[in-house]
């Protein structure tokens, strides 16, 4: 089959590689309909996140059809048409129990990788890294998936391929930020990076019940979307002196009640605290630019919650005495997609959400490398590159 | 970082480093296992699951009532031929040399206790490795067999990356 393999720091190419088969017998293979760049596979394409090996096929947010059931499945059938979570579930352990989905305890076939630096490892998502499983991901022809009866949910016949692709990460990645600031109603939620993780958090902040959701990122055309398709109030941190003061002044002195980071590692910022970051990160002295989440935890009201979606390493210089003088409450963690599906479906459904609108280039999995590259360096405008295999 | 590299290495070439002298300590690891106490001390008394487990570092056969022959990988080295005994206690298995079988295992052990974990949360299971052993079955390499141990029992299967069209065939 034709895939997109990570051959080098910045090094991507389309190439053919082995078609991936039933292994376990809860496994299904999954022929990939639509498959989307995320900002997290620049953490690794860049080199800044350990752990890819030459050849590896990248990717981690899908649907497609399925091809092939593995012995016991039950609840899944060849042709249904489904969208699987990034994340891999097993459906059977403590974590999937008590749907905390990504923490899987059973679904990492390289979790020894993982236990010294995070304690506990995390489950297996497909494409992103070794550490986080070493699976093959899903900008390729087919995914073998694990567990298919908990993975792949099949999709609406009223619900389109490109609504249903973003289940797979952006939209449950964001909806559960928004979930984590425990929105009431009046509440005012401020949100960093416009990208599709950033703009499903603000969106479904607003379903939640927000008031008002400020969303900050440098690029226009990104900002507008906000505007446009929920109402968000924008800043442009390049045209401000400083987020914070802008923040203040727009909640009247009291800072917004709960603060997303949808930023991560490689966030941009203004002044000497960017510099710094950014030249300790190319020293390799420091692997994360943490300028978003310290500015949040900065602006965040006393008492309120600052929930980090953004993919951080060992982040230093974490502003603590803030977090404690204030009260803020930090909540974190990699997405929860299959708590998620059945409530987003509904959402699109109703027509409360469309996050087709988040597809900016539409390419053949050919034209990947070019894909990633106007996605990488924000060309065109563009939010997210679907590729279709 | 280089923990996966470090992680890697000692996966993959511990098996070389297999040594006379009894060095000491090994790895230690506990995971809770959300099955009963009796089906989880059962899993490690067959040799089919033992194998399993251990993937690629080794393979068990049964050569008696209670007796086990561990047969060690070793990459491109020969393989290493570890006869030993099961030994079951109250709450513990242990696998120990079986007698006149040279000298070069003296002291290896690989020991397992089980104890009911609170709330119904199953079983919890240490996984001690002693000389020779250790070297095989250190720090990641035990945790690896344990994580494999509860995923067979709590899923059925083990995660596997065998076949996976990632990555170039000799980085597999
Ligand atoms: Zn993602
Ligand atoms: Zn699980």
């Amino acid at each position: 089959m034709r895939a997109l393999c990570w051959n080098g720091v910045n090094e991507l190419a389309v190439e053919t590689v082995d078609d991936p088969s039933l292994l376990n017998p809860h496994d299904v293979v999954v022929r990939v309909r639509l498959t989307t760049t995320c900002g997290s596979d620049l953490h690794f394409i860049d080199g800044y996140l350990p752990g890819m090996r030459e050849g590896d096929v990248i990717g981690h947010e899908f649907m497609g059809e399925i091809v092939e059931v593995g012995n016991e499945v039950t609840a899944r059938k060849v042709g249904d048409r489904v969208v699987v979570p990034s994340f891999i579930g097993c459906g059977s352990c403590w974590y999937c129990d008590h749907e905390l989905w990504s923490s899987c305890d059973t679904t990492n076939p390289n979790a020894e990788l993982q236990q010294p630096v995070l304690g506990y490892p995390t489950g297996g998502i497909y494409g992103y890294t070794h550490p986080f499983g070493g699976y093959q991901g899903s900008h390729a022809q087919y995914v073998r998936v694990p567990f298919g009866d908990v993975n792949c949910f099949t999709i609406p016949d009223s619900v389109t391929d490109e609504q249903a692709l973003f289940l797979s990460d952006a939209v449950p990645t964001g909806l559960m930020g928004a979930e984590f600031c425990d929105i009431s109603p009046g509440d005012t939620i401020a949100v960093w990076g416009s990208g599709g993780v950033g703009l499903m958090a603000g969106h479904t902040a607003r379903l939640l019940g927000a008031d008002r959701v400020i969303v900050i990122d440098r690029f226009e055309e990104r900002l507008a979307l906000a505007h446009k398709q929920f109402g968000a109030e924008t800043v442009d941190y390049t045209a401000v002196d400083s987020v914070h003061e802008a923040l203040r002044e727009m909640t009247g002195g009291r800072g917004p009640d709960a603060c997303i980071d949808a930023v991560g590692m490689e966030g941009h910022g203004t002044g000497l605290q960017q510099i710094y970051d950014r030249a300790k990160q190319l020293l390799r002295l420091e692997t994360d630019r943490a300028t978003p989440l310290r500015e949040a935890i900065l602006a965040c009201r006393k008492g309120g919650v600052v929930s980090v979606l953004g993919v951080y390493g060992l982040t230093d210089k974490f502003p603590m005495g803030v977090v404690t003088n204030k009260g803020l409450t930090v909540r974190s963690s990699q997405q929860y997609g299959q708590r998620y599906v059945p409530r987003m479906f509904d959402y699109i459904q109703q027509g409360d959400l469309d996050p087709s609108y988040l597809i900016t280039h539409d390419l053949p999995l050919e034209d990947a490398v070019r894909g990633y590259d106007i996605f990488k360096n924000k060309q065109e405008g563009c939010v997210r590159a679907v590729f279709r295999p | 970082m280089n923990y996966l590299d470090k992680a890697k290495e000692q996966l993959t070439d511990l098996v070389g480093k297999v040594i006379d002298s009894g060095s000491s300590g090994g790895g230690t690891q506990t995971v809770t296992i959300s099955c009963p106490r009796d089906q989880v001390e059962q899993f490690w008394r067959d040799p089919e699951k033992l194998s399993a487990v251990l993937g690629d570092i080794a393979e068990v056969r049964s050569t008696g009532p209670t007796g086990y022959q561990w047969i060690l990988h070793r990459g491109d080295a020969e393989s290493i031929t570890w006869d030993t005994t099961l030994v079951a206690e109250e709450g513990s298995l242990r696998f120990v040399r079986a007698t006149g079988n040279g000298s070069s295992t003296e002291g290896a052990e690989i020991q397992l206790t089980f104890r009911d974990a609170p709330h119904d949360l199953g079983t919890e299971v240490t996984l001690r490795v002693q000389s020779p052993i250790p070297d095989l079955l250190t720090g990641a390499a035990a945790f690896k067999v344990l994580y494999r141990a509860r995923a067979l029992l709590q899923t059925g299967e083990v995660p596997t990356l065998a076949h996976n069209p990632s990555a170039r065939a000799a980085a597999h």
